[in-house]
């Protein structure tokens, strides 16, 4: 008989253990550092919103009270504290550096028609696209894909109804998928007639 | 698909997420377009889950400074409970825990009995100065007075002839007949003429408990009423509708007062259901009074009492002692579902009897399951067998 690990280390950290806090932090640490990551749209801001949803989490673990699991408490802890900070930055994510760019490029020079997959593949392209996503689009979509939220999770956490979240997560992975292909499109395009 | 149809997108995306209906898989299998379309939505999700590489040095200093808050946290919260000891609903509001009433109720049932006992001196001491008046009037002597039997034969009569006697106008007097301690240790409080204000005062003062009692009561109450009512029919019994967390479970013992009631007059439900209702609950009110059984009626009690009983549960399970809970969950129509979990020290006996449910699919399932977890609202179990387990005679209903 085994009682879930999380549920163990939340009790164990609500009654006061750092170490089981540590250890809990580490165990999700990497999903909730994508999620801020990919919502923020690059590294800084994403960094930035990370520490403050560790903090959002460790602030409110108290009120945590496993009748949820904490992987999906925490991520919309996590996902909420990064909206929060990019509300509070008012910054539009910054779009993809040169060198990621000069990089993909190098990658596809032989490779003018690649397919869905292909592009997908190439570093930093399903970031890039997901930079030029929307919010009200990014985060249903990331909830979905990356925190495995269910809708009515989902709807929740960014409390809208859950009939929005079904057709904003078909609409965000439909922009997705646009981006994608287009992103390296116009790559290839940049790459073949070269601005002066 | 070269140009993605918003309509046909969205019936892919959910059909991705398992979300769609049967029609609509139905539609979507049947198309290699949207087949196609769906195979990309899933490599865009596969490609999302992908974690973003991160420093080590960022993940340690993220995790530093947050351990660092949870110290200052943790020394401001003992700062708070040391300073907050005495009142149990200071400390409760702090930490957004219910209120442990019991003492309080203690103390204002320890200060009611004083003040019934003051009352009590005073009625006696005004029949003795009315009686005494009469006697009076009647002229008699002071030695005739002194040979008159005892006004009464109560066990305050000594008490009250020294106070009589003594009829002190000491103000101290007044804090002694407060002093919990004197009067539990049946030392009776003098009386004095301001004995009537010290009463009024003390009923004032209880008065202001009692409204300050039902002030948090009724805020509990607001509390749990904000969360929806715990419901059979509710997503989460099958997974994951969550509740915001906020609404700490209620103390184990009220709801082990309200588990006989509930059984007794469990009721409710589809007419269909009644007659099932009074045989399962024969089978389904365990004898276990460990943890009490629930049954709920969409009430916004329910929530705080299932979950009372299952912190019950979780603690013995924890303990690796066997334990069996019940619950009868009332679905929005008011039909029961019940629910048994049964502990035996290494592994679990589930049983789901929804055949009371005239507006579900009626079954009976029972199943052995080896892991268990806190989930939303119901726990969840894991590593699960649907054979039988013969150590569970309620399992041969499966």
């Amino acid at each position: 008989m085994v009682i879930d690990d999380d549920q163990r280390l939340v009790q164990a950290a609500q009654a006061g253990d750092r170490s089981s806090l540590d250890a809990l932090l580490r165990r999700h640490y990497d999903r909730i550092s994508s999620i801020c990551r990919r919502i923020a749209g690059n590294a800084a801001d994403g960094d930035d919103a990370t520490q403050e949803a560790l903090l959002a989490i460790v602030r409110g673990l108290d009120n945590f009270d496993g009748r949820s699991k904490f992987s999906t408490w925490s991520y919309r802890v996590a996902t909420n504290a990064c909206l929060d900070e990019l509300r509070r930055r008012k910054r539009r994510p910054i779009p993809a550096s040169n060198d990621d760019q000069a990089g993909w490029l190098a990658h596809n020079e032989a490779d003018d028609m690649p397919s869905f997959d292909e592009r997908l593949a190439q570093r930093d392209a399903l970031q890039r696209a997901l930079d030029q996503l929307p919010i009200e689009f990014r985060a249903p979509v990331l909830l979905r894909d990356q925190a495995g939220l269910d809708y009515a999770e989902i709807a929740q956490t960014l409390d809208i109804p859950p009939g929005t979240v079904r057709s904003r997560i078909a609409r965000g992975r439909s922009k997705l998928a646009e981006l994608v292909i287009a992103g390296n499109q116009h790559m290839i395009d940049e790459r073949q007639n070269p601005l002066p | 698909m070269n140009a993605p149809d918003p309509f046909l997108d969205e019936l892919v995306s959910a059909y991705v997420d398992g979300q769609a209906a049967p029609d609509e898989i139905a539609r979507v299998e049947a198309d290699p377009a949207l087949i196609e379309r769906a195979r990309q939505f899933a490599a865009l999700a596969t490609a999302q889950n992908m974690a973003v590489p991160v420093n080590n040095d960022t993940r340690q200093r993220h995790l530093d400074t947050a351990l660092a808050a949870f110290d200052e946290l943790s020394v401001t919260t003992t700062h708070n409970e040391s300073t907050s000891a005495s009142s149990p609903t200071a400390a409760a509001t702090a930490t957004g825990a219910v209120a442990d009433l019991s003492q309080r109720r203690m103390q204002k049932l320890s200060r009611r009995n004083q003040v019934l006992g003051v009352a009590a001196a005073v009625a006696l001491v005004v029949m003795g100065i009315a009686g005494f008046m009469r006697l009076s009037n009647n002229t008699p002597s002071r030695a005739e007075f002194a040979d008159r039997p005892a006004l009464s034969t109560s066990a305050n009569d000594d008490a009250m002839s020294d106070t009589v006697s003594d009829s002190s106008t000491d103000a101290d007097a007044l804090d002694v007949g407060r002093d919990p301690a004197a009067a539990s240790d049946g030392v009776a409080a003098p009386f004095t003429v301001d004995e009537e204000m010290a009463d009024d005062e003390m009923a004032e003062e209880e008065m202001a408990d009692d409204a300050e009692m039902a002030e948090e009561e009724m805020a509990d109450d607001a509390e749990m009423a904000e969360e929806a009512p715990f419901s059979a029919d509710d997503d989460s019994l099958a997974a994951a509708a969550e509740i915001e967390p906020s609404t700490p479970p209620a103390a184990a013992p009220a709801a082990s007062l309200d588990a006989e009631s509930d059984l007794a007059d469990a009721s409710g439900g589809s007419a269909g259901a009644a007659a099932a209702q009074t045989s399962e609950l024969d089978l389904f009110a365990s004898a276990d009074t460990v943890c009490p059984s629930v049954v709920t009626r969409n009430e916004s009690s329910d929530l705080a009492r299932v979950t009372a009983t299952l912190d019950c549960f979780f603690v013995e399970v924890e303990a690796g002692r066997p334990i069996t809970i019940d619950f009868n969950i009332a679905t929005t129509e008011g039909d029961p579902v019940f629910y048994r979990y049964a502990f035996d020290g290494e592994r679990f006996l589930v049983i789901t009897d929804s055949r009371a449910d005239a507006f579900g699919q009626p079954s009976v399932q029972a199943q052995t399951c080896e892991t268990i977890a806190r989930g939303d609202r119901l726990p969840q179990f894991t590593n699960c067998q649907p054979e039988l387990h013969p150590g569970f005679p309620e399992a041969v209903r499966g």
